[in-house]
């Protein structure tokens, strides 16, 4: 009975792995995470015959690498086996670490909010009446779209805000109802 | 000019973006440079932490690895300078004497073992030998010969297949039968004399 997988793995600890090898291993890596408790076991039997020590650090150079933003996220073998990864990850972030994120967020919400309420004031104060406030507030919807998207469309729908009332300001050009202006302006 | 095998075809994954594959080069050389920086500390979770380390510092300076040398003989430098440094962090003294960089590829933990002769060392040398020869001993014959002829012998797995008459294929298939049977059959011994 023949196991390709770790055979792969096998033959990379004698340098006889070929691409194929390597991208069979890669790919295990994300199809069958649990094929690496058998490279550990064929490594270590590769190192006694070589009278050598099993060191296992994997997880743990994962875990710095990840806790020092080298690497994106944590690899699908650690998440799904290691719950204890993801514990040591929250525990050992300090309190400060904490609180600079739970800041970090509390300022973007802060903002989003201000940016909202300032849009929607001037959306109230526009005497043209042209732009529709049910677009800024139907987008305005915290619960269904995420902060940044959120931030992006407000600032979005700003930005057009204040171009149409520049053109107008500078150059009496009028401005262009918007589609929901105009839905309305039918009823 | 660049030294191409599989160490340097992960390397260039990993310069590609693929984390993955530094996972691999972790898997395959934790054991020997656990082996390498034990030279320097004997306390086995102080080597953990600087091989740890060393790997760590590989991981940041890849980018830079050009495969002029052995990926092995480039981590090999950062794990000793990184027991070096740890050992004058802590005050303690640094060995003046090294294992070349040209000797890499070939040092065995068992010199180790041999410098720091100690009874306990000794005495564990001996019953992992022990251990190790029952193990093999165990093993069916074919497997017995692929993996003797591998890891004592040094031959390639071609020259294996040629020596036993028989496809690259079947010799890859034997080694790493052997690799598992000989871990299985260790840790049962070690357990039975625990």
């Amino acid at each position: 009975m023949t196991d390709p997988i770790n055979e792969s793995f096998s033959a990379l600890l004698d340098n006889e792995a070929n691409n194929m090898d390597i991208q069979r291993l890669l790919n295990a890596m994300d199809t069958h995470p649990e094929k690496m408790t058998d490279w550990k076991k064929v490594a270590s039997g590769h190192s006694k015959c070589h009278q050598e020590q099993s060191f296992d650090v994997l997880s743990k150079v994962n875990e710095a690498l990840y806790e020092q933003g080298e690497i994106d996220q944590l690899s699908i073998h650690q998440i799904e086996n290691s719950d204890q990864i993801q514990s040591n990850v929250a525990a050992n972030t300090s309190w400060f670490d904490r609180s600079k994120k739970w800041l970090g967020s509390a300022t973007i919400a802060a903002s989003v909010c201000a940016a909202t309420v300032l849009a929607i004031n001037s959306t109230v104060e526009d005497q043209t009446g042209q732009l529709n406030q049910n677009t800024i507030m139907a987008t305005g919807n915290p619960i269904a779209i995420p902060i940044g998207q959120e931030s992006l469309l407000i600032q979005q729908q700003l930005k057009e805000h204040y171009q149409q009332h520049s053109a107008q300001t500078s150059f009496g050009i009028p401005i262009e109802p918007s589609v929901d202006a105009n839905t309305q302006n039918n009823e | 000019m660049i030294v191409e095998n599989s160490d340097w075809l992960l390397v260039q994954r990993v310069q590609q973006g693929d984390n993955r594959a530094f996972d691999l080069l972790v898997l395959k050389y934790q054991n020997k440079l656990g082996s390498v920086v034990s030279r320097y500390i004997r306390d086995h979770d102080e080597i953990k932490d600087v091989v740890q380390d060393a790997f760590i510092k590989a991981y940041k300076a890849l980018p830079n690895f050009r495969g002029e040398s052995a990926f092995y003989t480039w981590v090999y430098r950062i794990a000793i300078n990184t027991a070096k440094n740890y050992l004058m962090a802590k005050s303690r003294k640094v060995p003046q004497w090294d294992v070349a960089v040209e000797d890499a590829h070939s040092y065995d933990g068992s010199e180790r073992l041999a410098d720091t002769l100690t009874p306990e060392n000794a005495l564990a040398t001996k019953q992992l030998e022990d251990q190790l020869y029952k193990a093999i001993a165990a093993l069916p014959d074919d497997l017995k010969t692929a993996l003797t002829l591998r890891e004592f012998d040094g031959l390639s797995y071609e020259e294996i297949a040629i020596a036993m008459d028989t496809p690259i294929g079947t010799v890859r298939s034997r080694i790493f039968r052997a690799r598992a049977s000989v871990d299985q059959e260790i840790h049962h011994l070690s357990s039975k004399s625990a």
